[in-house]
């Protein structure tokens, strides 16, 4: 038994001690990224084959969150820029160190195969025809969040309240829309353009609230300690990096 | 306190999802334990891998089969759309489902625990006095396994007040119609309600606390009786 008891021991010190050694950085992007950041990280990977970079994703206001409760993530991305202003107010980064990463807009899509056909303009998902309306979660989910925001613009939000089905992130929207149990799904331009071929765009905004939607990058003050968060992160922001953002469709000033 | 108007409602939409699906996993539990245990061919390993499955599959993905099984472009989903109008996904019957599956592995495994530890020979004994299966199931089997009911109907309402997985994937996350407090809470942590969160978890412990203590009584009863 005691044996046992000081294997088992050896291996956790062990186990623990190996990991100081290693430190990998975190990169943390919101869920539409997914495509783009994966083709980034294989650019970045050709010439840095010996770092560790570990690429994760999540909703962005899900990131925010483990950021403000003390996770270590080196590089946030998030589907607005408020979120980042929201760490940098909370002194988790330094203000200079976020910056816009990429553009996009939010698209209102049915499956092409329904054929929806007289449906365009957001005041047509009023129509009896669209029982279900997929859609990120209002605080968690830009992608909702700016949805919420076009809809009280366009004075419809309590005439569609009823019709939404809320997702905890863009691509399960999509999911729910792709798998016929949702009429229309809101979503970025860029997630469409993942499966264009089966989705027939409703209605397009790109500026709400006289704002543009912008994604924003931020290095922490954690990330700003290790050497290469910082390289990955200039690399993120480089002429390289944007080039590949331009050729997945998201708009780059 | 919460003043968005939903603390009520949230409140009762659980507690109807989990006492009819606690109460459905009950009956099928109970039935498909009795029934293989009687079972003796190689088929019964199948039939209890079928019912465990909830157990060794994770919740989410789960959920995920049985949404393009019952979705309105899934096998059984369209049929049910088609010919009855039934849109099972995202309504209360769906959150209903999910707690079922969730809870029925759990009450099917502790009650042939008990129905395979029966000395055979009261059973035998009852069937030379003409007692039918029927009557030996609900006078001799369910009144020597009343420990193990009580214990199903602890476990599978707790499996169920706690459901969230399966839940959050057909049902959906809908305020004020499947959305149950397990979903809410993790709604108001995901976008840092802390505050609010613990609140509702308070809330879940109490709801919890409070019909575990109504079984414990019923406990009681019984073996003082």
């Amino acid at each position: 038994m005691k044996k046992i008891f000081f294997l088992i021991l050896i291996i956790l010190v062990s186990y623990i001690s190996n990991a100081k050694h290693k430190r990998e950085i975190i990169v943390s992007a919101a869920n539409s990224l997914i495509d783009v950041m994966e083709n980034i990280h294989k650019t970045y990977i050709k010439d840095n084959s010996d770092t560790s970079v570990l690429l994760s994703y999540s909703s962005s206001g899900v990131i925010k969150n483990q950021i403000l409760n003390g996770a270590k993530i080196d590089i946030f991305i998030f589907a607005s820029i408020e979120f980042g202003k929201e760490l940098a107010d909370r002194g988790f980064l330094s203000s200079d160190k976020l910056k816009t990463f990429c553009e996009n807009s939010i698209v209102a899509v049915s499956l092409s195969k329904n054929n929806i056909s007289s449906l365009s303009g957001f005041h047509s998902i009023l129509d009896s025809r669209i029982k279900r309306i997929a859609c990120g979660n209002f605080g968690t989910v830009p992608a909702g969040g700016y949805s919420k925001e076009i809809f009280i613009e366009l004075g419809i939000f309590d005439a569609i309240k009823n019709k939404i089905i809320f997702t905890e992130t863009v691509r399960q929207a999509l999911f729910y829309l792709e798998s016929g149990n949702c009429d229309v799904a809101l979503i970025f331009r860029t997630d469409y353009l993942t499966s264009k071929d089966r989705l027939t765009i409703i209605a397009e905004k790109g500026i709400v609230n006289g704002k543009k939607i912008v994604f924003c990058i931020g290095l922490t003050k954690i990330g700003e300690e290790n050497g290469v968060a910082v390289d990955y992160y200039n690399f993120l922001l480089s002429n390289k990096a944007k080039k590949i953002l331009k050729e997945t469709g998201f708009i780059l000033e | 306190m919460i003043n968005d108007g939903y603390l009520l409602v949230t409140i009762l939409i659980t507690l109807k999802i989990t006492l009819f699906s606690t109460f459905l996993s009950l009956i099928f539990g109970i039935v498909f334990a009795n029934l293989i245990v009687n079972i003796k061919s190689k088929l019964s390993i199948f039939l209890e891998m079928a019912i465990t499955f909830p157990l060794y599959v994770p919740p989410t993905v789960m959920g995920f089969y049985l949404l393009l099984l019952l979705g309105r472009n899934g096998y059984i989903g369209s049929f049910l759309y088609k010919y009855f109008s039934i849109d099972f996904i995202f309504s209360k019957k769906a959150a209903v489902l999910a707690s079922f599956l969730a809870s029925l592995p759990i009450v099917y495994r502790i009650m042939k625990t008990f129905f395979e530890s029966f000395d055979k020979e009261i059973i035998n004994a009852a069937k030379i006095d003409g007692a039918n299966g029927y009557y030996i199931f609900v006078y001799i089997k369910i009144p020597l396994a009343i420990k193990g009911v009580l214990s199903s109907l602890m476990l599978s309402f707790l499996r169920g007040i706690g459901e969230f997985g399966i839940t959050m994937m057909i049902a959906g996350n809908i305020p004020a119609k499947t959305q149950t407090i397990s979903l809410r809470i993790y709604d108001k942590i995901m976008s840092g309600k802390i505050e609010e969160a613990n609140i509702y978890t308070f809330l879940l412990v109490l709801l919890t606390a409070m019909i575990l203590l109504f079984i414990k009584i019923i406990d009681k009863k019984m073996s003082s009786s």
